[in-house]
């Protein structure tokens, strides 16, 4: 590392810890929505937290979070989603992404923010491809800029836009897939 | 991409507040105008703020053991660091201690003790032949042992064995008379004889005096040889008797 930037070492350890603490709850919970387990979501951090540590000489002091982020999401593609989710993965050009038709039912939206179905959030969030999924809690969770995300996960804006809208689509079909089946909106078709 | 999935876009771009100003105007206009956009766009932000509400955890412990991994890497990290600045010093201490033990065992590696005396003599044998070494043997050839004037009768040598000791070819004499011997012996070695001391307590004396057990000893150089006189005298009968044995 070089020490230049910070002028000692305890310094620069000081800095990072700081700049760490600041988004740690946030980059776990980001983790964990990645991992979707405690454990796996402790082990991504903890292994970024490090590699980050390593690598601070190279963070050019603007927007620590969004360059931690990039680090998580590097090493969750590199070790998690291979592992475990190899099998599902999607492109933006796969027709199962469309956008679902709205015109026959009533509005889903009302029901969606009742704590009750934040579950039903959380299953259908996780269900998700993960490139849709992780750009909706970019930017729906951490409250990044589509800018931010573009950065995060190395894509084009464009790209985030699309993903975004898509996933976004996705969950709406599987929340009002459910909200039919419980009966909180009825189909009117 | 079709015109619906682009206005979808723009529906999700406005609600997270990423169109330009008049961009955001116009989409606004067409979602006011269409009651499906309406609810499109209403839905939308439901689950954009459904979303945002998810529960978020707090992770006190796991930042401590984070923090406890970076303390370990600088540990690490100083460990290393120190091993490769000062690698051609370490090195340099490790081969200088290679010399030193090499130049030490070369200067009093063969060194004979006065405690391996008794041990060493037993192995020495009658000179023949074959087993005698040619330095040891010549040097007994030319050894005179002359009368020292205190001594009634001269003296006589009685015995020679040759062999080595401590690794150095030696030989053993027996002077004087069979009741009352002096025993030399000559180690054909530079090395000092340990276990003696300066007779007169300087390290520029020529002889040197110890014990070998009941026995007194006087040790001096000469020829390039170590003598080592043995015997149940005092150290200055010893010296008398060292005074009178020369090399032709």
């Amino acid at each position: 590392m070089l020490l230049g930037k910070w002028g000692s070492k305890s310094r620069q350890k000081e800095a990072f810890e700081g700049h760490l603490a600041n988004v740690f709850d946030a980059a776990f919970n980001y983790a964990k929505k990645l991992t979707r387990s405690n454990d796996d979501a402790s082990d991504l951090l903890q292994t970024a937290a490090v590699r980050a540590y390593e690598a601070f000489d190279k963070f050019d002091g603007k927007n620590f979070k969004s360059w931690f982020f990039t680090i998580i999401h590097n090493q969750y593609i590199n070790d998690y989603r291979k592992r475990k989710r190899s099998a599902y993965t999607t492109s933006l050009d796969d027709d199962s992404a469309k956008e679902p038709v709205s015109e026959e039912i009533d509005d889903p939206g009302t029901f969606l923010t009742s704590s009750m179905l934040q579950g039903e959030v959380e299953n259908a969030l996780a269900k998700l491809p993960d490139d849709r999924r992780n750009a909706i809690i970019l930017c729906d969770i951490e409250g990044m800029s589509y800018e931010e995300i573009a950065e995060v996960t190395g894509v084009p804006i464009g790209t985030v836009r699309s993903r975004i809208s898509r996933g976004r689509a996705e969950l709406r079909n599987a929340l009002t897939e459910f909200a039919l089946e419980q009966g909180y909106i009825r189909n009117e078709r | 991409m079709t015109d619906k999935e682009a206005l979808i876009e723009e529906l999700n771009a406005l609600a997270d507040g990423h169109l330009t100003k008049a961009k955001a105007e116009e989409i606004q206009k067409l979602v006011q105008a269409n009651p499906q956009l309406t609810i499109h766009y209403a839905s939308i932000v439901n689950i954009k703020l459904a979303v945002s509400q998810l529960p978020k955890e707090a992770q006190p412990e796991l930042m401590i053991q984070v923090k406890s991994r970076l303390a370990e890497i600088d540990r690490v990290k100083k460990a290393d660091q120190f091993v490769s600045r000062y690698a051609w010093g370490l090195c340099g201490i490790v081969l200088l201690t290679i010399v030193g033990a090499g130049a030490y065992t070369r200067l009093h590696g063969n060194s004979v003790g006065l405690s391996d005396v008794p041990g060493y003599s037993a192995g020495l044998v009658s000179p023949t032949l074959d087993n005698a070494p040619q330095g040891i043997a010549s040097w007994l050839k030319r050894l005179i042992v002359g009368s020292p004037a205190q001594q009634s009768a001269p003296l006589r040598v009685l015995k020679e064995d040759v062999g080595s000791m401590g690794g150095v070819p030696a030989a053993r004499v027996i002077l004087g008379n069979p009741s009352d011997p002096y025993t030399l012996f000559i180690v054909n070695s530079s090395n000092p004889i340990q276990g003696v001391h300066p007779i007169d307590g300087t390290a520029q004396s020529h002889y040197w005096v110890g014990n070998v057990g009941p026995c007194n000893c006087l040790n001096w150089r000469q020829g390039g040889y170590q003598l080592v006189l043995v015997g149940k005298h005092s150290e200055s009968d010893l010296e008398s008797i060292a005074n009178s044995i020369h090399v032709r």
